[in-house]
């Protein structure tokens, strides 16, 4: 109720006034005396005379410990006397509790020691109470986060509050959101798996271990009957032997790594091997990583090394923020040195097509048999998560594509921190997925912490090595230069594709924009002075072609008919608005080539054209495709196109976009978006420029300038004769007559002209002359729109 | 029209000028006050959030909710603390400067907490940190009068403190 006025809020006050119960104040003197002699004030008096309690019965609720007339009245409500309410009262509970607990049955005593337990809700005690749960009991479980039906299903399956929470939830995640709230994630387990495993007389973490190991219940409680404890027991089974296995050969005294060894020299080939891997990974304060890694290897004939030594750099990693969540990255690599033997030595670096690096060391060359010891080193980046209060480093020092094809007999990595940054966590992976076969010391020297980490057992297929140091923040920060180099890899190097098309067609661009300058450019118009006659050889049905973007339409072709019964080819013959139109047997005298070739097309059925006919129709369509065709070919000479010029652009241009498409790595559905994108970037600036580097030739120049100034002139004449009246020192209409044509070709109003003269001898009509508009508009009816060719 | 009906007009276009953008800046943030009333807050609270920087209405909430004041949330908010965070820090006792200082470090509140209650500063708790021990073992083994790089050697042997 904001921003209510004065005269608003005295309205409401009086509504409310009005609304409340009418009950009468104790008048009189009687009344008045009675709850006098109950101890009651006068205002007292009228405060449990409004909720219609006696002086009686309110001196009852005083004496039971309710000394407000509203909350006896509550109570009364609820369905309590004041002698009940007394008791709830007096353990302190709400007036609305007392009856929810009361109501569900629970005395005042009991209500007490559920509320004490922590369980306030009578509905949730009733709850419990139904799955036979005491209030100390069920107090455990709710405090735990259990609700009753929860809590009777793992008190049912043999579980204490406190051990069924160990049991029924994995480590909580945290997730921090942009808006400053914070969420949390955990796995939570089902009791019947916990149930099994507990009662296999497995602890929950070793459950969750074997979970996340891929351990059944059968094959772990086989490990616990051969005598193994988990732990032990996951150590054997990862050197591949079976509980039966692994108990005689601890019974001789072996380790799970020696006896594997054993197991593997009685083998028939040995294979290839490395003998010792060390990396050494600088974190740079820009949050690169600089690697050194010093590789030995026993080559013997015959195994996967032969022609190189390789070693994969994948393009797409994961960031492990913890054994069961990830980040992904896509770091960059940058090899700065490879030695073998302590000798520089050819290599070579392929990428596929997921832009994983293959770095090849050796070339071509064998790498000759026995031990070698290869020097790598790299810078690459991207492997920082960033966590709330403190980042993480993950490094993937041996992945499984290695040990793959090479078992790995001794592992161990040194990471160096940026100068000040203190360890907060050194953890990380070693063996078979999520398994920890390392140690870690750290050692603080004058430029930083240094983790020295020693995988304690040989890698075999399907193993890797990962290290996973916490820092506090601050210490290592991505530069913006690398945040969007990071960001092009993230997004399939679309922003270098962008950048290189950018760069393509602005290369185009500025060739095009040369190119313009030199042949590209119109000659000045300069002064337009009309001129009286067309120019030489220049038809109306050009003239309309040159001035309205080689348009040739329903006017072209008035005009070209006109022009060719001017000529005497043809005769026009009106009547009730038909329009007849007769090919004379003589020659037509003074017209263009291309006026002819239009009628000649136009009259190849017959001599006769009647308009509004089917078969006029489809012949003024044919004929008017030659038009085109042969005007097309006199603005030709007329305009020069330039199309030396445009190439050396359009290569620029197409070359840019192959190179921006050949770049960028996307899905299926967004490379078709993309490549259409760049299609329509490419498609546009050339056409663009196709058509800006046309350009009249000189003769063409004075042509366009001879035009636009008969133009004028028409549209002078023409104009004047709409008017009313002809122009002076002329012989108008006979002016007029002759290049009526033009002016239908040029735009000018010559329909009043058209229709005055009554010279025409190439047109007959019972309409009272011929009328230019009449006669374009019958054509327009038969012809599609024009469009410009 | 007349030279002082001229000058009129300009010195009413001029206020105008002045008056107009005043008028709009008053009428939005009235009710953008008004907003805020709706969820609760007096009339003279907002401008108080405003000044510590708390500008939205939800954050003005999220810090509400965990029972901050303005001065209070603000000083935690400059800190780069979130509302859910200062919290857990005020719950566990720490004022917003000796939480700065063990959240640069990277300890969260309750093992922060821990660290301080076994009266280790916090550079012995780096220390004993980032050799793995906890609170609890570093105390056990700092009563047998070891430090960490003792105390790590002789767990290496296998041995207790």
């Amino acid at each position: 109720m904001r921003h209510l006025s004065l005269p608003a809020v005295a309205i409401l006050a009086a509504v409310h006034v009005s609304a409340a119960p009418q009950v009468a104040p104790p008048d009189g003197a009687p009344e008045l005396r009675r709850w006098t002699e109950q101890g009651f004030s006068p205002a007292d008096a009228e405060t449990w005379t409004r909720v219609g309690i006696d002086p009686a019965e309110a001196r009852e609720w005083v004496q039971a410990g309710v000394p407000y007339a509203e909350w006896a009245n509550q109570f009364k409500g609820e369905g309590f006397g004041p002698a009940d309410a007394g008791v709830w009262v007096e353990h302190e509970i709400n007036v609305y509790t007392a009856g929810d607990f009361r109501a569900a049955g629970f005395s005042v005593g009991e209500a007490t020691a559920w509320i004490a337990r922590g369980v306030r809700s009578a509905r949730r005690a009733q709850e419990f109470r139904d799955r036979e749960f005491g209030p100390a009991e069920a107090g455990g479980w709710w405090a735990l986060g259990f609700s009753a039906d929860d809590a009777a299903r793992w008190r049912n399956h043999g579980f204490q509050a406190v051990g069924a929470q160990t049991w029924k939830y994995g480590e909580t995640e945290y997730f921090y959101m942009r808006d400053g709230s914070r969420n949390s994630a955990r796995t939570v387990y089902d009791v019947e798996w916990a149930r099994e495993w507990h009662a296999a007389g497995f602890s929950p973490d070793e459950a969750r271990l074997a979970v996340s190991y891929d351990v059944s219940l059968a094959e772990a409680s086989a490990w616990l009957a051969a005598g193994f404890a988990f732990p032990e027991a996951m150590a054997w089974r990862d050197s591949a032997f079976d509980p039966a296995g692994a108990a005689i050969e601890k019974a001789e005294g072996l380790s799970p790594v020696e006896a594997q060894d054993r197991r593997r020299a009685g083998l028939p080939q040995p294979t290839d091997v490395i003998t010792a891997w060390h990396s050494d990974i600088v974190l740079r304060s820009d949050a690169t990583l600089e690697v050194t890694e010093t590789i030995a290897v026993l080559n013997r004939p015959g195994g996967p090394i032969d022609r190189c030594f390789t070693r994969a750099l994948p393009a797409t990693v994961a960031l492990r923020r913890s054994a069961a969540s990830y980040t992904t990255a896509w770091p960059s690599y940058d090899v700065t040195s490879v030695l073998q033997d302590g000798a520089p030595v050819p290599y070579s670096i392929d990428r596929d097509r997921a832009g994983d690096l293959t770095l090849c060391v050796g070339g071509d060359a064998p790498v000759p048999a026995g031990g070698r010891t290869f020097t790598l080193q790299y810078t690459t980046d991207d492997r920082l998560i960033d966590l709330h209060n403190h980042d993480r480093l993950f490094f993937d020092v041996v992945g499984p594509e290695l040990t793959a094809h090479l078992p790995i007999r001794r592992a161990s990595a040194a990471v160096r921190l940026p100068t000040g940054a203190n360890t907060v966590r050194a953890d990380g992976f070693a063996g078979l997925p999520k398994r920890k076969y390392f140690t870690a010391e750290i050692s603080e020297t004058v430029i930083g912490d240094v983790v020295h980490y020693a995988v304690t057992r040989p890698l075999e297929r399907d193993m890797g090595f990962a290290v996973a140091i916490s820092l506090p923040k601050g210490f290592a920060q991505a530069s913006l230069w690398r945040q969007v180099r990071r960001l092009d890899r993230a997004e399939g190097r679309i922003l270098s594709s962008v950048f290189v098309l950018a760069f393509g067609q602005l290369a185009a661009l500025l060739y095009f924009l040369w190119a313009w300058h030199r042949v590209g450019r119109d000659p000045r118009k300069g002064a337009v002075v009309p001129v009286y006659e067309p120019p030489d050889g220049i038809s109306p049905a050009l003239m309309r072609y040159l001035v309205a973007r080689r348009r040739v339409d329903d006017r072209t072709v008035a005009a070209t008919l006109v022009r060719m019964a001017h000529c005497g080819a043809l005769v026009i013959q009106e009547r009730e608005g038909l329009y007849r139109i007769q090919r004379n047997s003589q020659a037509a005298h003074g017209c263009a080539a291309h006026e002819a070739a239009f009628v000649a097309r136009l009259f190849a059925g017959g001599d006769v054209l009647i308009l509004g006919t089917r078969a006029t129709r489809r012949a003024l369509r044919a004929a008017r495709k030659v038009l085109r065709a042969n005007l097309r070919a006199e603005r030709a000479m007329l305009v020069q196109a330039n199309t030396r010029r445009l190439r050396p652009g359009l290569v620029l241009s197409c070359a840019g976009a192959a190179v921006a498409l050949a770049v960028v790595s996307l899905p299926d559905q967004a490379a078709y978006g993309y490549a259409l994108f760049v299609t329509a970037v490419v498609a546009a600036l050339n056409f663009t420029f196709w058509r800006l580097l046309k350009a009249p030739t000189p003769a063409g120049h004075q042509v366009f300038q001879a035009v636009e100034g008969f133009r004028q002139f028409l549209q002078a004449a023409y104009g004047a004769a709409a008017a009313g009246h002809d122009m002076p020192s002329m012989n108008a209409v006979a002016v007029r007559a002759e290049y009526l044509p033009y002016a239908i070709a040029l735009g000018a109003d010559s329909d009043r002209a058209s229709i005055l003269d009554r010279r025409n001898a190439w047109y007959t009509g019972n309409s009272g002359g011929f009328s230019v508009a009449d006669f374009t508009a019958s054509l327009q009816r038969m012809m599609p729109r024009a469009v410009p060719s | 029209m007349g030279p002082w009906r001229g000058r009129l007009l300009l010195t009413i276009a001029a206020a105008m000028f002045f008056l107009g953008p005043m008028l709009a800046a008053r009428a939005a943030e009235n009710a953008r006050i008004g907003a805020w009333e709706d969820r609760g807050f007096s009339r003279d609270e907002p401008p108080r959030w405003w000044r510590h920087d708390i500008s939205t209405l939800s954050e003005a909430l999220e810090w509400r909710a965990r029972g901050f004041d303005p001065a209070g949330a603000g000083a935690w908010k400059r800190m780069a603390f979130v509302p859910v965070d200062a919290r857990e820090w005020t719950e566990a006792a720490f004022d917003v400067r000796a939480a700065s200082d063990w959240h640069r470090e990277a300890f969260d509140p309750v093992a922060a907490g821990e660290w301080r209650d076994g009266g280790f500063s916090i550079g012995d708790a780096v220390a004993w940190r980032k050799r793995g021990f906890g609170p609890a073992d570093a105390a056990a083994w700092r009563q047998t009068g070891r430090g960490p790089l003792e105390a790590v050697g002789l767990r290496g042997a296998g041995r207790a403190p």
